[in-house]
This record gives structure tokens, sequence and C-alpha cells, in this order.
């Protein structure tokens, strides 16, 4: 691939970056163009080299020699020293701002409050700031509230506008680089922060785009680069892609169906679960039955209740009233260890606070639901741990299958399988999954539903707990809505539509069935 | 485990952190994956042969050597007391005012003449009743442990001077004194009660899984409530374990000096946790275990001697053992950044 000639166009212009980690080559002769006031989607499977590329262009790595570089026409010498002031910003997945500030001392934090040194800093003045940048990017939030009190999409805003402060005031043009700032947001929310986006690069920013949902990416990028495996394999304008192609151009190959196909919604058992009267912060006076054998959906705009529910059904919080038991009465019990013992897992949402250590080893986190069973004559039994974990990483298609790895050292799409495994080994009869794709790439999204498709089939009853209507609608065989933690809508089969979904989750209450 | 391996493909997911030189990095790959685990033992081996050919007749004695081992018994029973608690990602600071109290009250009991069971229950039960209290401070109420405890810690101290009524109590005699110096193979036994405790909690931590539960709370709370652990409860547990062995300590200790100064519990207090926290770094890289627990108070101690007999002054040891524990923990986290 011969790249094009520098021109005055482009904000960044980096060639020829490579960069190995030991054995593994993780990026080879990457070329990368963005052109002012442009939007560049940046995609790839966990592991394609996004995020060390991001972590060159932000001095966090140093690539090797060969690399070269020019931010607006400036060299760029590796490794990147104070990348803000060379107009590059990175937000990164966690945001870096403090929940226990004002967004208006957020705002300033990166930018010294206008001030210097011991100098006193005008809160007036800082106010007045905050107000019109808000203004100008289209933030509807108060600058006084508390960070920590903001939905998510606010608080991915204020960064982004933050960020764009912080090099303005260097002066000079600026590339902003988005790692994932919305892999935790709903659509509608996600939707908030594109706008800022598109705001800041309509102002002249150029805006590197990272992201694992496609139709994000198609929907905000002007083009679109794909990586895989460290190299570049595809430079398109979104306006002349399909999602299709691009997840093409991802895995190498075709996907196929991005999705198994929907079991019969028909061929469903006996009871599994029975939720009657629950009620908790949001979900109000909720009752429904699980079957064996269905995958059931839980849906709704944020905060409307499907986060908190499977945590009050598991017994994780406890409810105001209401009562789960399995479907031979068998009450599911007020504490995570009651809840196993009666056959339920909850798989929970916040992997990596949740779902498992990750200093801890892939072993060591799989067997700890199930440890007992390794300790014979009053001894822990670590190779048969060991050996079985193994069994279950590669049953559950973990890459690379090593259980004495540390699970911080794997992707997160892996880290999934993992947190899948532990909890499946059991065989348990009902399965609560809290958005178990989030965070995850297109091909790990696959398997994982095929995992969870084949326990349904052998006559699990499978509740997924998500705001994502796309996976909803090609996996469910019947979804309920919540509007305010009551359910709104209820849809089965051929019914379940993406469009229809999102129409109900807008809450239209009239369709309560 | 290969230390680079591909998390996207080999991204550290501290974002703070930076690789550096290549070089370097190589370096402290080679020292983490072949050195990490056993780099404390090298280093107790390259202080004993440094001091063994620079003092061959004052050091390299077998009387210095015991001199060595029996001077650190009650500060290994404290520093495994240590590490119950700190495995589960709490601070047990109060273990040295508990070991002070028991001792006390132990050294009044036997002053006036009673039985030696009456010292063992009145010890138990003062462990039980302390573990019970920063449990349930700690666990129920949520305070924070390092506050619990350093409060404990020093209303212990006072309750200790109040037992003895402010007198230092010492030429004690009888059957208490034997807990602690009767000989077995040339040995104390204050010094059997520590290795035998190693045993025991090494058995616990890692063979056990209650062993790999503490771990699991003290790495991920949750993940581990999720998992169906009675969090709440192996917590007060650790609390009530740490402190009961903390007071039995005491009882020892009164064996071991024939009495007790009550105000002595304080210069106990760092050292345990300096060798818990230097130990965490050996075997069980970032884990507190209790054999690399074990070597790092021989470690310090062969340090401290080593210099003391080179003419250094009695404050090294103070300088060494604050160094040590900062030492150690700086020491973890690098090595935890290199992993």
């Amino acid at each position: 691939m011969t790249p094009p000639p520098m021109s005055p166009d482009l904000a960044l212009d980096v060639r020829a970056v490579g960069k190995r980690f030991g054995g593994v080559q993780a990026l080879v002769d990457v070329d990368l163009q963005l052109r002012r006031g442009e939007i560049l989607g940046l995609i790839g499977e966990n592991g394609s080299g996004k995020s060390t590329l991001v972590k060159i262009l932000s001095g966090y790595h140093t690539p090797e020699r060969g690399a070269s570089g020019e931010v607006f026409g400036r060299p760029l010498s590796f490794p990147v020293h104070n990348p803000g002031e060379l107009g590059i910003a990175v937000i990164h997945q966690d945001l870096a701002l403090v929940d226990e500030m004002t967004v208006v001392e957020n705002l300033g934090v990166s930018s010294g409050y206008a001030s210097a040194g011991l100098r006193p800093v005008s809160w007036r003045r800082e106010r007045a700031r905050s107000i019109e940048l808000l203004e100008r990017f289209g933030v509807d939030v108060d600058p006084g509230a508390r960070v920590g009190d903001l939905a998510p999409a606010e608080r991915a805003s204020v960064a982004i506008v933050r960020a764009t402060r912080a090099l303005s005031d260097h002066g000079h043009e600026h590339v902003l680089i988005l790692d994932e700032p919305t892999s935790y947001l709903t659509g509608s929310e996600a939707e908030r922060v594109m706008r800022v986006m598109r705001t800041v690069a309509d102002g002249g920013s150029s805006v590197i785009f990272i992201s694992h949902h496609l139709h994000e990416v198609v929907d905000v990028a002007d083009r679109v680069v794909v990586l895989r495996d460290g190299r570049v394999v595809a430079d398109v304008e979104t306006a002349t892609t399909t999602e299709a192609q691009l997840i093409a151009h991802m895995l190498g190959r075709e996907l196929g169906d991005f999705y198994p196909a929907r079991l019969d919604p028909a061929r469903t058992g006996e009871f599994a679960l029975v939720a009657e009267h629950m009620t908790g912060e949001i979900v109000d006076d909720l009752s429904f039955e699980l079957r064996h054998g269905e995958i059931l959906g839980v849906t709704g705009l944020a905060g409307m209740g499907q986060q908190e529910l499977p945590y009050l059904l598991a017994g994780v919080r406890t409810p105001r009233a209401g009562i789960a038991r399995r479907g031979d009465g068998r009450i599911l019990g007020r504490s995570p260890a009651a809840t196993l013992r009666a056959g339920v897992v909850l798989v929970p949402g916040n992997r990596q606070r949740d779902g498992v250590w990750l200093d801890a080893t892939a072993a060591e986190n799989i067997s700890l639901p199930v440890l007992g069973d390794y300790y014979r004559n009053g001894w822990l039994n670590g190779r048969e741990e060991s050996t079985r974990a193994k069994r279950l990483m590669q049953t559950f298609r973990v890459r690379p299958p090593f259980a004495d790895q540390r699970v911080a050292d794997f992707s997160g799409g892996n880290q999934q399988k993992i947190v899948l495994a532990k909890w499946l080994q059991g065989e348990p009869d009902v399965l609560l999954l809290d958005e178990p794709t989030q965070g995850v790439d297109a091909g790990a999204r696959k398997e994982i539903l095929e995992i969870v498709r084949a326990a349904t089939e052998a006559g699990a009853g499978v509740a997924i707990f998500s705001s994502d209507l796309e996976q909803l609608a090609n996996v469910c065989t019947r979804v309920i809505v919540l509007w305010r933690g009551r359910a709104a809508a209820e849809l089965i089969g051929d019914e379940i539509t993406e469009d229809a979904l999102l129409r109900a989750c807008q809450g239209e209450p009239a369709l309560v069935a | 485990m290969v230390t680079s391996a591909p998390q996207e493909a080999g991204a550290p997911s501290d974002p703070l952190e930076r690789d550096g030189e290549d070089r370097g990095r190589r370096w402290a790959d080679a020292l983490a994956r072949y050195g990490g685990r056993y780099a404390l033992l090298f280093v107790l081996a390259a202080f004993i042969a440094t001091f063994a050919i620079w003092l061959p007749d004052k050091f390299w004695t077998e009387a210095n050597f015991r001199a060595m081992v029996n001077s650190q018994a009650i500060v290994l029973l404290l520093a495994l007391a240590a590490t119950i608690v700190l495995r589960t990602g709490d601070f047990d600071l109060s273990i040295a005012s508990v070991m002070t109290l028991t001792a006390a009250t132990a050294s009044v009991i036997v002053e006036d003449g009673r039985s030696l069971g009456l010292v063992l229950v009145v010890a138990i039960a003062v462990g039980v009743v302390v573990g019970l209290i920063n449990g349930f401070l700690i666990v129920k109420i949520g305070v924070s442990s390092f506050i619990t405890t350093l409060g404990m810690m020093t209303a212990l101290t006072g309750a200790a001077i109040a037992v003895t009524n402010s007198r230092q109590i010492y030429n004690l005699e009888g059957p208490m004194l034997a807990i602690a110096r009767h000989k077995i193979l040339d040995f104390p036994l204050r010094t059997w009660y520590g290795w035998l405790l190693v045993l025991v909690l090494w058995y616990v931590y890692e063979r056990t899984p209650v062993g790999r539960y503490l771990l699991f709370i003290g790495g991920s709370r949750d993940a581990a409530r999720l998992a169906g652990l009675n969090v709440d409860a192996i917590r007060i547990g650790t609390f009530l374990a740490s402190s009961i062995v903390a007071a039995l300590t005491g009882i020892v200790l009164a064996g071991f000096l024939g009495g007790i100064d009550p105000n002595i519990g304080p210069g106990f207090l760092l050292q345990p946790f300096a060798a818990a926290f230097l130990g965490a770094t050996a075997l069980h890289v970032g884990r507190f275990n209790a054999v690399g627990t074990l070597i790092a108070i021989y470690l310090l101690v062969v340090g401290i001697t080593g210099l003391t007999l080179l003419g250094a002054e009695r404050w090294v040891n103070e300088v060494f053992n604050g160094g040590a524990l900062v030492l150690a923990v700086m020491f973890a986290r690098l090595v935890g950044r290199r992993r």
C-alpha cells in the first residue's frame, strides 16, 4: 500500500507505525491519515491494534524505529511527549472526570482555571466560560451540578467539551481521539454524545472515534479505517459502505449471520422462574414468568428498571416487596448464595467489578463458585482445578485457553467468555444475563450468543437484560419492555423487530398487554 | 506466564503506565518471570553470604543464628496474625495492643497466684471480644478498618496500663515461663509456635477453599459476593482470628519477658506489617502469604543484626524496618505493573 503524499489538508498523518510486544506483533507498518474537520471511525476486533495505535499517539507506547508523523504540518517525533501541546487529546472510556466536583470545576481543571500557580481563580469567569462552552457544543447540563450526578451521556459530553477547551487553550487546531466513549451508553444516550461529537467536528476539530457499535460509526463518521491483526485492511468512506462489509473487513471473512437463528417460541417448557410483585428502587410491582427453553429479553430506556431487575431477582439487592421463586415453588432467597443454591445464576453486567477478579488467573476465577468440589481429603487439588478450567475455556472458545494466565491479560470478549464459563459450568436451570455482550466485538458476540442458545436448547430458562435492541430482536423468543419499572409491552416471536422494540421503548403505555 | 500476552495486543490496563524503554522492559520482564517469586530468598541468601564473609567470627556462628531466629518469635506470630486480615483487603492495627493487654492480664493473674487456665480463658475472651467489636464496626457499620483498629489500638494500650495499675511487672515465676521458654531440639517453644502457625496458615491459605475465598474478598469483594461467598461472615471471622492469635501471643510474650511493660505495644506495631508486606512480594507475588512472611522476617533480622554487628547504632533497627515496609510496598507495585 503506497500512502498518498503528505497534504496540507491533513490534521494528522502518521506513517509506518509498527509495535511489537514480546512475541506479538501488535501493529505492522500502519499508515493513518486524518483530514481536517473530519470524523474518522477506527474499528477492529479486540486485539486488532486500535488501542495500541491510540496509545502510541498519546505517548503511552513507543513505536518501533521507522515511524514518522506530522500534526497539522508540524513534525511528530516518537515517543510523543506532551501530546496536548501538539494539539492531540485522548478521551478514554473512563473519561477521567472527578465525580465529586462540579461541571465548572471539571471543565477548568485541565486548563489550570485560567490562572497560574497560587494566583486566585475567578470562579465567576470560570462559570461564564463553562456556560459559553456548554452552549456552543449544545450540552444541556447545569454547570453547578456534581459530575457524579450527571447521566452517563452528559458525563461523556462534559469530557469532550473539556478536552476541546484544553486544546483550544494551546491556541491552534487539534485532534480529538475518542476511545469507546459510548460503549456503556444506551442507544438514545449514545446519540446525544454523537451529536456533541458532530458539533465539535463542525467547529473545526478533527476527530478519531473508536467504537464497537458499528451502526454508530456508520452514522457519525465520514470515513472508516479498519484494523485487523495490526494492519490497516480497509479505508473507506462511510457513504459507500455497509455494516456487513465492515464486519467482513474486521473478521477477514463473512460472519455469516451476525446472530444464531432464533429459537422457536412454541417449544418452551415448564415455568423456570416466577416473579411476583417484584418492587425495588425503580422496578414497580412487576410480575412475570420465565419458562424453560425460552430466551426472554427485558429492556427499556436507560433507568426504566432493566438494570435493576436481575439484581433484585438474584438477591444481590433487597427488594422492597415481592418474591421470586422457581417453577417448583422453591424461593430464590435473599442472598446470592441462596440464589445459586436454587439453581439460578446471575451473570453481572459490570464484568470487571462483579464478574471476575482481574488479578487472579482464569482458573481461579472460573473455579470460585465450585471451589469446594476440588477440596477433598483436606486438600485443594490445584491440578484438577486447572485442567478442568482449561477444558471449559476450550468449550467456551476462550483464546488463548491458558488457565494460568491472569484475567486482566485477556481481551474484553475473552474475559466475558471466562465469566460465562464460570457461571455456566454447573449447567444452571435459570440464567440471568445482564448485558452479556457489552464491550465485546462482533466475532466474540456471536460465539457468546451461540453458547447462550445452546444452554437454552438444553433446557435452561434464560433472561437477557439489555439495552441492545438489535441483539434482543435477533435472539429473544419473547421480550418484555419496561416503562418506569412496569411492563409496558410484551412482544413474542416474529413480532420482535428492532423497530417494534424501539417504539415500545419510547413509552407507549397504550401497548400494555 | 507470557508477560506481554495480547490484551489489545499487549496493552496494559493501567492508563497511567508508560512502557518506556524496550530494553528496560525486557530486563524487568525477565526479572518478573524468573526472579520475582524468589527474589526475597535470593536477597536473604546474599545478605547472609555477605555478612558471613565480612564477619565470620561474629555473624557466622550458631549462637548468632539461634539468637536471630529466637529474637523474632513474637514478631513472627504478630506478622502472621496481620496477614489473616490483610489477605481480605482490610487492616488490623490493633494486634500489638491486644497482645500487650493479654500479656498484662496474664501477668496480673499469675502475680495473684491464680491458675494458667484462667490466663488462657481471659486471653481468649479478650481476643473474641476485640475481634467481634472490630468486625462489627468494620463489616456491619462500614467504618474503615484502618480507623477502627487504630482507635482500638490506642484504647487497648490504655486498658493494658489500667490492668497493671501503671506498673511494670517483672520477675514472675512458675509454669507460665515454660510456655515461652521450654526448649525442644534446642529451640524455645515461642519459636516453635511461630513455625507451627506458618504451617497452619500455609495450609489454610494455599490448600483450602477458605484461603482462596479470603484472597477473592481482598481482590474483588463484589465478585466474591456474587459467587455466593458469605463475605460479611468471612471478614468478621478474619478479625476474630487475628485478635485471638494476637491474644495468645500475649501469653507467650508475658512468659518470655516474665512479666510485662504495658507501654511496650506500639513498639510492636510496625515490624509485623513490614514483614507481611515484604512477604507478599515473595512466592505468591502480590498475595499475603505465610511462608513469604517467614522469609521476610528473617531477611529483616539478618539485615539489622549484620549492620549492628558492623557497628551501627541501635536506631538502625527502626530505619531498617520502616524502610523495608515502604520498599516492600513499592516493589510489590512495580512487580504488579510488570505483569
